[in-house]
């Protein structure tokens, strides 16, 4: 009975072994510190291993923080009061380009461009 | 002495021939006695106008001017409609003044009729002499639109814009006020005028942009953007209600111009999806409502991760993500992964040892095929260290049996 498990289990035996060299190559490409957070992470614990983001590396999404904002419109209001001031305009463009506002950005440039 | 009456009988009989034959130096010689001979003032006056009328027909300017002043003097408590003397003798002083381009002077003897309380009193009773005030004052405006022409200044830019919000003097007061609006750098006026005209609709709303005033352009762009028009159209209006911090209709706008391309099945093209899509993401409106657009795959699947990174994933963002192997992020992994530790867990639970023990060996077996097949799209897509940490632990499976 012995040797008819052993006999099934070689085809097992011979896979494990594979998927472990497959699983090395991956490990050779880590950086050492990744190797660190890898080994403490997975190797003891098997299928416990959970997806933090200090794991996180591959194709991960350039997500950018959101930088606070508050209402243009004073400034606004100031290029109303003086639309010849390019000085305002300036303001305004730099306040849009300080908030990631690239889009109004560009255009107040465009304005400003136009005004000159 | 004793022949008064008569010899004033004479002159006057003399006075009226000279006139029906225009001999105006008769004229005046006979009218200038007659005045020192009677005491009766409205002879004095008829005769005084006489000498005025016969001085004005030889352009003898300088000597009329003053007896047409006096006679077209009113008293500060007038009561009644001034005589026709005094009416020719006002219109002839603002001729005479006309002459001579004396704008200030002509505005100053309508004033001292069209603004005289006692006067304007009077005209409130008397049609006819509302008239004649309402024909001075047109005089005057006259006077002082072509005062304003001669001389451009701020003054004479307040004149034309106040003559163009009055439809006066059109379309000339309006021209002049646009013009001297751009040579004052005097925005405002600019605008008040334009739309004042209300036919110049460009223009003007050139001239709101240039002015900052966003809010009205994007309105009256709402009001021209239809299913028709081109996404240019609705992204400048979003542009331009974003512009004046009216955040709540920059997302209608934007909404709208969503639905278009959501009820067409399509975006116009891949620029418009591509505006489209950065507006939005700028705009924080991609949200789980915006997946129903006709977005391509990659902006749908960003759309989701997106949203899945946020927090705001639901049963249709995961179930689209565990559609493709290509890493998506963090839930993406987890997604996969928790696909695949059923399989384990239940793996681990077969014995195949004792009764059944082939059976279950068979069981396990499959178990293990399948959890080697299901780890390919986690394995394709993820990171290193997760493919370092899903093929040891499948490797362990394995090991298992070994």
């Amino acid at each position: 009975m012995k040797d008819q498990i052993a006999e099934m289990s070689k085809p097992f035996h011979t896979q494990s072994t594979q998927w472990k060299q497959e699983s090395e190559k991956y490990y050779s490409k880590l950086a050492p510190e990744e190797k660190l957070t890898a080994d403490q992470k997975f190797k003891s614990n098997q299928w416990q291993f959970a997806v933090t983001s200090d794991l996180w590396s591959t194709n991960s999404a350039e997500l950018t923080a959101d930088k606070p904002t508050q209402s243009w419109l004073p400034l606004v209001q100031q290029i109303q009061k003086n639309p010849y001031d390019i000085g305002k305009l300036g303001s305004l463009k730099l306040y849009f380009d300080s908030i990631g506002k690239t889009q109004l950005a560009r255009y107040v440039k465009n304005r400003m461009e136009e005004t000159r | 002495m004793g022949n008064a009456p008569l010899e004033l009988k004479i002159h006057k009989w003399t006075a009226s021939l000279a006139t029906k034959l225009k001999q105006t130096p008769l004229v005046i010689s006979e009218s200038q006695k007659i005045t020192l001979l009677t005491k009766n003032p409205e002879d004095i006056r008829q005769y005084k106008y006489q000498t005025a009328r016969a001085y004005y027909e030889q352009k003898k300017f300088d000597l009329v001017l003053p007896l047409f002043l006096e006679l077209s003097k009113v008293s500060a408590n007038q009561n009644s409609k001034p005589d026709q003397i005094a009416i020719y003798s006002q219109n002839l002083v603002m001729d005479i003044y006309a002459l001579d381009k004396k704008y200030d002077a002509i505005i100053a003897q309508s004033d001292s009729w069209t603004k005289s309380p006692s006067l304007i009193a009077v005209a409130d009773r008397d049609p006819s002499l509302k008239k004649e005030l309402n024909d001075f004052q047109s005089v005057a405006d006259k006077a002082l639109f072509e005062k304003s022409s001669a001389l451009p200044s701020e003054e004479s830019l307040k004149v034309f814009t106040q003559f163009c919000t009055q439809k006066m003097f059109l379309p000339k007061s309006c021209s002049n006020a646009e013009t001297l609006s751009v040579q004052f750098k005097n925005q405002e006026n600019l605008i008040l005028v334009l739309k004042t005209q209300g036919n110049k609709n460009e223009e003007l709303l050139s001239e709101l942009e240039f002015g900052a005033h966003y809010k009205e352009v994007a309105e009256v762009l709402e009001k021209r953007i239809g299913k028709t028009s081109d996404t240019k159209a609705y992204l400048k209006t979003a542009l331009m209600f974003e512009l004046a911090y009216d955040l709540k209709s920059r997302d209608r706008i934007l909404r709208q111009l969503g639905a278009n391309a959501k009820s067409r099945g399509k975006f116009e093209n891949a620029d418009e999806e591509a505006a489209l899509y950065y507006t939005y993401n700028d705009a924080k409106l991609l949200d789980q409502d915006s997946l129903s657009l006709p977005w391509n795959a990659t902006n749908k699947m960003q759309i989701i991760r997106q949203l899945e990174e946020a927090g705001q994933g639901n049963k249709y963002t995961k179930e689209e993500m565990l559609k493709t192997c290509d890493n998506q992020g963090p839930n993406w992994e987890r997604y996969q992964l928790e696909k695949l530790t059923p399989i384990h867990t239940k793996l681990s639970s077969i014995k195949f040892y004792g009764r059944s023990s082939q059976k279950n060996f068979q069981r396990r077996s499959g178990l293990l095929k399948k959890l080697a097949e299901d780890s390919h799209c986690l394995i394709q897509g993820a990171s290193n260290s997760m493919r370092f940490a899903v093929m040891n632990a499948i490797s362990l499976d394995y090991g298992q049996f070994a």
